[in-house]
């Protein structure tokens, strides 16, 4: 057993409002530079729809992630001898286009423009080459299902879902969509690290965040390619790739990520997960079905003696286990079985897990909004039992998440249900009556779980939302950056070394 | 993966510091070795030409011993950092050689051969040196490489252009060697001047590798066997004419591209609208 540390986050899509206030404070804090204006190292997604980069699951297009051939697995993008002889030719990368030219707008011109009869507009401009443009896409252009049907019909994660449900997924006052922020899942077999040539991008020993080492990146662009979540970003203008590192300057002093920290719905939680790092290749090996069980599997109990004396013997120290035991990550993932990784199928071994978001509350139980002939208190009842009616289908939800596995899927929502049923019996009816009990144990929970998932969903505060292993950076600091006030004054803003391009 | 790449990266770079320590350090070596005593000077920049004794070469080179013009010190350092050519007459001789500016030299080493030559105590002998005549066709493959020099030198095609031997075939870093044996004034002259090659550039790369006797004769035959042929083409006029013609070459190539190139998507799903 090789036990190791992964700082991991959750994301309640039950509870995301879809504000993009994460995206904008990752944007501001990160990604507000020359090169980068395209990139949104956080992005937020309705679903369905194809995305950012523009269809970024289509694997056939863009050849991400890892798949299973006669002696393991390998990079969907190339194998190691493909990779030599194509080693200056790949054209598996997003175009400019598949992400968004990046634009502003010409504001002088609302001061400068000689007077006419006409009000003068600000014109958009391109912010790569200030000149006009066409805005013909942006980094949520299909948000809320908005602007061209073309972008959710094309959503790859609707295959296998009847053409009958897709239509009535698209129907006025019967359209239904989700939110899905996301971000670099931090893999535990990560293809961006596997496909460099120039070895640049490593995964951080202490907490698992993936890293692009600026000083090694030669710009060979194939953790773009083998990124099946198109979370590496190339920089135009230093000429190096860039991807979310998990803000860990503000983790290593006990600070939630940007996204996290702004998160107005306060869907995200953060927290440790221990892991045994042996079991990677079998897990990563797994048949598809297996995918997220098998994932599941190799993540370990932190109140298991053998684990903590495992972990002690790899230098993990007792402030992590501690903060290990305590994260509100593992209790989702774990211990109430309620998350799962953003598509278990490509095999990266993500380590962002998600709650996959009940359907609207207005339901379509049968061919009409709701059903008029059932009693009030059985309409919950009426969802619960049939989850394969819910707006949006399980099929849909599997393909997003679990790798096409809808048993998964379904034990979540059933146990999400369960809690909403049961709290609102409890806070609205004030009695908890015999078909409640029943509903509670069919949906392999009790009451006390309930309890727990209740107010860790709804009333966490942020102490127990974010839980923060000790890094003790400030003892590293002196020898990392030899005088630790050297920038002590400094404003914050631009390079201290600015990268640079080539060897 | 990462290995290869990584060990073809590693012996690259292993290679490059190689020949950037060659560069570097060879002439730094030479000029290590240059002092301040005049003989050495001597022996390392005029001997070869102006022979060990002092005695220069007939009809080419003149002698240095007894000469009157090198008790004027500044007429000696003109000529070693200007270099001289045309005929010249010395005591009743006429010389028609030609004599590179030695820009390298210092002015206490200019100094001090001076002085060792003015004070005319050359060495005895070693002026009679007498060569094997030499073979033109075997001096030819000697110019080109096909033999290889016996110390290990370079070939001279590596630098050098001559005679039919142009562009393709020779390279312009160092002067075009077709006229040679007229401007040294002959092939003895061109065979002595070969034993210590007088240029900066070439001395570092032959110091350790001198040219071997039989391989100077047979290179001052072939320089003087070549000494009346025209040039046909100037090798810059070629190259440059092969370079346009490539150019346009790959530019009517890169006008094809991108009609194959494979729509992204987006693209695909906006030409759905």
């Amino acid at each position: 057993m090789d036990v190791r540390a992964h700082m991991s986050m959750l994301f309640h899509l039950d509870k995301c409002i879809g504000c993009h206030t994460c995206s904008v404070a990752c944007k501001n804090l990160w990604t507000d530079r020359k090169g980068a204006e395209y990139m949104w190292w956080n992005n937020v997604e309705t679903r369905p729809g194809t995305g950012y980069p523009t269809g970024w699951e289509d694997q056939d297009h863009y050849r991400g992630g890892w798949e299973k051939n006669w002696v393991g697995i390998d990079l969907k993008l190339q194998s190691r001898p493909k990779a030599i002889a194509n080693l200056f030719y790949n054209p598996a990368l997003p175009e400019l286009d598949d992400y968004y030219e990046p634009f502003t707008f010409r504001y002088e011109d609302l001061f400068n423009a000689p007077e006419g009869k006409h009000q003068p507009t600000a014109i958009p401009i391109s912010a790569v080459t200030g000149d006009p443009i066409d805005i013909e896409a942006g980094p949520n252009w299909d948000d809320d299902l908005s602007g061209s049907p073309i972008y959710a019909s094309n959503d790859p994660n609707l295959e296998g879902v009847s053409e009958e449900v897709r239509q009535q997924m698209g129907e006025i006052e019967r359209v239904v969509f989700n939110y899905l922020p996301r971000i670099c899942n931090h893999c535990l077999n990560p293809a961006c690290v596997a496909a460099c040539p120039s070895g640049a991008i490593y995964k951080r020993g202490e907490d698992g965040v993936v890293l692009v080492n600026e000083d090694e990146c030669r710009a060979w662009r194939m953790c773009i390619s083998a990124c099946p979540y198109k979370k590496v970003y190339y920089n135009w203008s230093t000429g190096k790739s860039e991807k979310c590192i998990l803000c860990f300057p503000r983790m290593e002093i006990g600070q939630a990520p940007a996204c996290a920290h702004s998160c107005v719905g306060r869907i995200r939680y953060m927290g440790v997960l221990l892991y045994d790092a042996d079991l990677i290749k079998w897990a990563a090996e797994g048949p598809d079905e297996e995918m997220f069980d098998r994932q599941k599997e190799i993540i370990l109990d932190p109140f298991d003696p053998a684990v903590i004396k495992a972990a002690k013997e790899n230098g993990i120290d007792d402030g992590w286990i501690d903060s290990a035991q305590q994260s509100p990550v593992y209790k989702f993932v774990k211990v109430w079985n309620m998350a799962v990784p953003l598509h278990a199928e490509y095999r990266t071994l993500a380590m962002m897990f998600y709650i996959p978001p009940l359907s609207p509350v207005v339901s379509t139980i049968e061919e009409g909004l709701v059903r008029l002939d059932i009693a009030r208190e059985q309409i919950d009842f009426e969802l619960f039992n049939s989850l394969e009616k819910a707006r949006l289908p399980i099929q849909y939800l599997a393909n997003l998440f679990s790798g096409g596995n809808e048993e998964v899927i379904e034990k979540i929502l059933r146990k999400m249900l369960a809690v909403r049923i049961y709290k609102r019996r409890e806070s609205v009816e004030g009695i908890i009556d015999d078909a409640t009990l029943a509903m509670v144990e069919s949906a392999d929970t009790t009451p006390e779980e309930i309890e727990a998932i209740y107010r860790l969903s709804t009333l966490p505060t942020i102490a127990e939302r974010f839980v923060y292993p000790p890094y003790h950076r400030e003892m590293a600091a002196e020898a990392i950056y030899g005088d630790p006030l050297a920038r002590k004054g400094d404003v914050g803003l631009g390079y201290i070394m600015p990268p640079e391009r080539g060897p | 993966m990462n290995r290869v790449v990584r060990l073809f990266s590693t012996a690259g770079i292993a290679l490059s510091l190689l020949v950037i320590a060659t560069i570097v350090l060879l002439p730094g070596l030479a000029g290590a070795q240059a002092e301040d005593d005049g003989q050495t000077v001597y022996t390392t920049n005029c001997s070869s030409c102006h022979q060990p004794d002092g005695l220069g070469i007939p009809g080419s080179f003149p002698p240095l011993s007894g000469n009157p013009n090198v008790q004027d010190a500044a007429y000696v350092k003109t000529v070693v950092t200007e270099g001289l050519s045309g005929p010249i007459e010395v005591l009743g001789e006429t010389y028609d050689g030609v004599m590179p500016p030695f820009a390298s030299l210092s002015d206490a080493e200019i100094d001090a051969v001076t002085a060792y030559i003015q004070a005319d105590a050359f060495e005895a002998g070693g002026g009679d040196e007498t060569l094997e005549p030499g073979d033109a066709a075997t001096g030819e493959a000697v110019f080109l490489g096909a033999n290889r020099l016996e110390n290990a030198g370079p070939a001279c095609v590596g630098c050098h252009t001559a005679a039919n031997h142009q562009s393709l075939s020779g390279y312009t870093l160092g002067p075009d060697l077709t006229d040679l044996a007229v401007r040294y004034g002959g092939a003895e002259a061109v065979a002595a001047a070969l034993s210590n090659p007088p240029s900066a550039t070439m001395q570092p790369l032959f110091d350790g590798a001198p040219i071997a006797d039989q391989e100077r004769a047979d290179l001052a035959a072939y320089f003087e066997s070549i000494s009346d042929a025209k040039i046909s083409r100037s090798p810059v006029d070629l190259m440059l004419a092969g370079g346009v013609i490539g150019a346009i070459i790959l530019f009517a190539l890169m006008l094809l591209a991108p009609r194959s190139r494979k729509p992204g998507f987006a693209e695909q799903l906006r030409s759905q609208r």
